[in-house]
C-alpha cells in the first residue's frame, strides 16, 4: 500500500468513526434539549393557567376551556397533586395518525373548586425541529471533512515527497560503482533532513565497507598466487635434478599438481565472487551460435579422441546481451563438462535455435539431485580431479545476465538447456 | 642470446634464472624497478621477462621506458593478476605475451623462445635438432630430407620438448600447453598419452633417434643422445 492511500484509508477510517458517534450523540442532544424546552413551555402553561383561573368563581368562567389541548376534570377541593409530566401517543383525526404527544397534569384552584387539569402538546413539531438541526449540523460537518479530505490529500502529497525523493535515490544508487554518490534532496522538514544525513553517512559506510572487502577479497586472491606460484617454481626445479630417484619424482609431481589445482580453484572463486559482485556490467550483443562454434573447434580433437558423435543444429542465431568473457566461460564451461562427463563412443547433441541452445550429452546417471548439481563443490562420480565448480559458475552466469539454465537427466542423457 | 628476468620474489628469481640458463643463453635479474632501468639502459636484450607488481616502481612503467629507448627486445609480463583489463592493459602497452602466476617454467621456456623465434628470423625461420629440422613459417618438419606429416597438436608437441630440451616435463605442464586453460579435461592424460604415441612412430617411421624418454609417473624429457 501506498503511504499517501495508508494517511487517506487511516483519515477517512477515523472520520466515518467519528461520525457515527458524534452523529449519534448529536441527535439525542438536540432531542434532549428541545424535549427541555416543550416541558418548559408545559409549566410555563400550568403556570398561567393556574393564575388565570385563581381568581374564577368557576371554570365555566374560563374563555378557551375548550380546547383540544386542555382536559378538565372536577375533583373534591382540596386535593391537591404535584405537577407530572408524561408521554403519551393519541390518535389524531386532522393528521389521520397517530403521534406523540407531552402532557402535563396538574391541580388547580377557582376560588370555589378544584381540578385536575392536563396539558398536552404534539411532539410532533419538536422532532422535526430536532432532525432538521441535526441534518444540517451533519450536512456542515461533512463538507468541513471532504475539505479537509481533500486538502490533507494535498497536503500530504507535498509534506512526503522528499520521502519519496529519498527512497528514488536510495533505489538508483549502484552500490558497485565507487565514483556514484547519491544526492538527497533538502527539504524543510527537520526530521526528513536527519533521515537523509544518518542514510548519507550509513550508505557512505557501506560503499567503503563493500569496497574494502572486495578490494581484500581480491588482493587476498592475488597474494595467495605468488607465493602458489614460488612453490610450484621450486617443485618444478625439484623435478629436474639428475640424482632424484622414482618415489621422490612421483611425490613432487603430485604436489605440484595440487598446487595448481589450489591456484585454479582460487581464481574460479575470484571469478564467481567478481561475477556475484557485478562487476562484469558492460554488456555487448552477443552471438551465442558463432561462440560455439569456436569452442567445438577448440574441442575438436578431444571430441575425437573420445569417439564421440557430434551432432550441431542450428535452427536460427541466438543473441544475447552479456559481457563477452562471460560468454566465453559459460560456453566453454558447458561444453567442456558435456565432453569430460561423457562416455567413450557417447554422443553430443547440440542445438541453437532463437531464444536459447541446448547442450545434450551421453553419460552417468548423476549420483544426487538435479538442483544439487548447481550447488558449489558438487562433483559427479568420475571426476575427483574436478574442482566442482563448474556449473554453479555458468548458473551464475547465466542468471546474472538474465537467462534461464535448466538440467535434467533423460533416456541416459544430461540435458543442459539455457533460454531467455 | 640475452634474456632479463625483472621480479621482486627472488625465490621465484632464481629458479627462473637456473631453469633459463643452458647452452647460449645468458640471463641477466633484477629484483626491483631501479636495478631493472639500469640494466635496459646498459645493455640490449633479447627478451624481458618483467613482473608488474615491483617494489619502487611498476613494470608498466619498465615497459613504456622501453619503448621510449626503441628497444627490439620481446617482452613477456608475468603477474598474478589475470583479470581481462589487467591483460588488455599489459598487450596495450606493448608487451608481446602475458603469463599469469603460477606457470610452469617450461610454459615460459617456450613462450621466451617463441618471441625470440619471431623478432630474430623474419625470413628463414628454423628450428633445428640433430636431424630434426622444424620450419616455422610452413610449419613443415623434416627429419634429414624426410618430411614428416604431424597434426597440429603434435607439431605443438614436438616443438614443447625440443625448447624443453633435456628438462623433466610434467603431464600437467604440456596438457596445458597444449589445451592452455581452455579445458579441465579429468582424462587429458589418456589424449596425451595418445599424441605423443603417434608423434613418436611418426618420427621413428621417418628414421629419427628416439630422443623422447618417458619419465615414470611424471611425464616426459627430450634428451639427446
Amino acid at each position: 500500500m501506498k503511504l499517501l492511500s495508508a494517511i487517506n484509508r487511516f483519515y477517512l477510517a477515523s472520520i466515518s468513526l467519528f461520525f457515527i458517534v458524534a452523529g449519534v450523540m448529536l441527535y439525542y442532544s438536540i432531542q434532549h434539549h428541545i424535549n427541555d424546552e416543550l416541558d418548559e413551555q408545559l409549566r410555563a402553561e400550568q403556570v398561567h393557567f393556574s393564575n388565570a383561573i385563581e381568581h374564577l368563581e368557576s371554570l365555566r368562567d374560563y374563555p378557551s376551556l375548550m380546547s383540544d389541548f386542555l382536559s378538565v376534570e372536577k375533583v373534591l377541593s382540596g386535593v391537591h397533586i404535584e405537577a407530572v409530566l408524561f408521554d403519551s401517543t393519541m390518535y389524531s383525526s386532522a393528521e389521520n395518525e397517530v403521534i406523540p404527544f407531552r402532557l402535563i397534569r396538574f391541580s388547580a384552584q377557582t376560588q370555589k373548586e378544584t381540578y385536575i387539569i392536563t396539558i398536552k402538546r404534539s411532539e410532533i413539531e419538536s422532532n422535526d425541529l430536532a432532525l432538521t438541526i441535526f441534518w444540517s449540523l451533519i450536512l456542515l460537518f461533512g463538507l468541513f471533512a471532504i475539505m479537509l479530505f481533500v486538502a490533507n490529500y494535498f497536503f500530504s502529497k507535498r509534506l512526503w515527497t522528499p520521502f519519496i525523493d529519498t527512497i528514488a535515490a536510495i533505489k538508483s544508487l549502484n552500490i558497485n560503482d565507487r565514483n556514484a554518490s547519491v544526492e538527497f534532496p533538502t527539504s524543510r522538514i527537520r526530521e526528513f533532513n536527519q533521515l537523509n544525513e544518518s542514510l548519507q553517512s550509513m550508505l557512505e559506510r557501506l560503499k567503503s565497507d563493500f569496497i574494502r572487502i572486495k578490494e581484500f577479497s581480491e588482493n587476498a586472491a592475488h597474494e595467495i598466487q605468488t607465493p602458489l606460484a614460488i612453490i610450484h617454481t621450486k617443485l618444478e626445479s625439484l623435478l629436474q635434478r639428475k640424482d632424484l630417484n622414482i618415489e621422490d619424482a612421483l611425490i613432487i609431481n603430485q604436489a605440484m599438481e595440487s598446487t595448481s589445482r589450489l591456484s585454479r580453484l582460487n581464481k574460479t572463486l575470484l571469478l564467481l565472487t567478481k561475477i556475484e559482485n557485478r562487476q562484469y556490467e558492460e554488456k555487448q550483443n552477443v552471438n551465442f551460435s558463432n561462440i560455439i562454434d569456436k569452442y567445438i573447434e577448440l574441442y575438436s580433437d578431444i571430441i575425437s579422441d573420445k569417439k564421440l558423435k557430434l551432432e550441431l543444429n542450428k535452427a536460427a542465431d541466438f543473441f544475447s546481451d552479456f559481457h563477452p568473457v562471460l560468454a566465453d566461460i559459460l560456453v566453454s564451461n558447458l561444453l567442456s563438462n558435456a565432453i569430460m562427463h561423457n562416455v567413450d563412443n557417447g554422443s553430443l547433441y547440440i542445438k541453437v535455435y532463437k531464444d536459447g541452445f541446448e547442450i545434450r550429452n551421453s553419460g552417468e546417471k548423476p549420483e544426487f539431485s538435479t538442483e544439487l548439481l548447481f550447488n558449489r563443490f558438487k562433483k559427479g562420480n568420475h571426476s575427483s580431479d574436478h574442482l566442482g565448480l563448474g556449473l554453479a559458475l555458468a548458473k551464475e552466469i547465466a542468471e546474472t545476465n538474465g537467462l534461464v539454465i535448466k538440467y535434467e537427466f533423460e533416456a541416459g542423457m544430461h540435458i543442459i538447456g539455457i533460454r531467455k | 642470446m640475452k634474456i632479463l628476468v625483472v621480479e621482486d620474489e627472488v625465490a621465484l628469481l632464481q629458479d627462473i634464472k637456473n631453469y633459463l640458463e643452458v647452452e647460449n643463453m645468458i640471463v641477466e635479474t633484477a629484483s626491483d624497478f631501479h636495478q631493472a632501468t639500469l640494466k635496459i639502459s646498459d645493455y640490449e636484450y633479447d627478451c624481458i621477462v618483467v613482473d608488474i607488481n615491483l617494489p619502487k616502481g611498476s613494470g608498466f612503467d619498465l615497459i613504456k621506458e622501453l619503448k621510449v629507448q626503441n628497444s627490439k627486445a620481446g617482452i613477456i609480463i608475468i603477474s598474478a593478476r589475470d583479470s581481462l583489463e589487467d591483460r588488455i592493459r599489459g598487450l596495450d602497452t606493448g608487451s608481446d605475451d602475458y603469463l599469469v602466476k603460477p606457470f610452469h617454467l617450461s610454459e615460459l621456456n617456450a613462450r621466451i623462445k617463441s618471441i625470440i623465434r619471431r623478432r630474430l628470423f623474419d625470413g628463414d625461420n628454423k628450428t633445428v635438432f640433430n636431424e630434426i629440422s622444424i620450419d616455422h613459417n610452413s610449419q613443415i618438419v623434416r627429419i634429414l630430407d624426410t618430411k614428416v606429416n604431424l597434426t597440429h597438436k603434435e607439431f605443438n608437441l614436438l616443438l614443447y620438448f625440443i625448447t624443453n630440451n633435456s628438462k623433466v616435463l610434467s603431464q600437467a605442464s604440456i596438457v596445458e600447453h597444449l589445451w592452455q586453460d581452455e579445458i579441465e579435461l579429468v582424462d587429458s592424460y589418456t589424449f596425451l598419452y595418445t599424441h605423443v604415441r603417434n608423434l613418436r612412430k611418426k618420427l621413428q617411421d621417418a628414421g629419427c633417434n628416439n630422443y623422447l624418454k618417458s619419465v615414470y609417473g611424471i611425464g616426459y624429457k627430450w634428451e639427446d643422445i
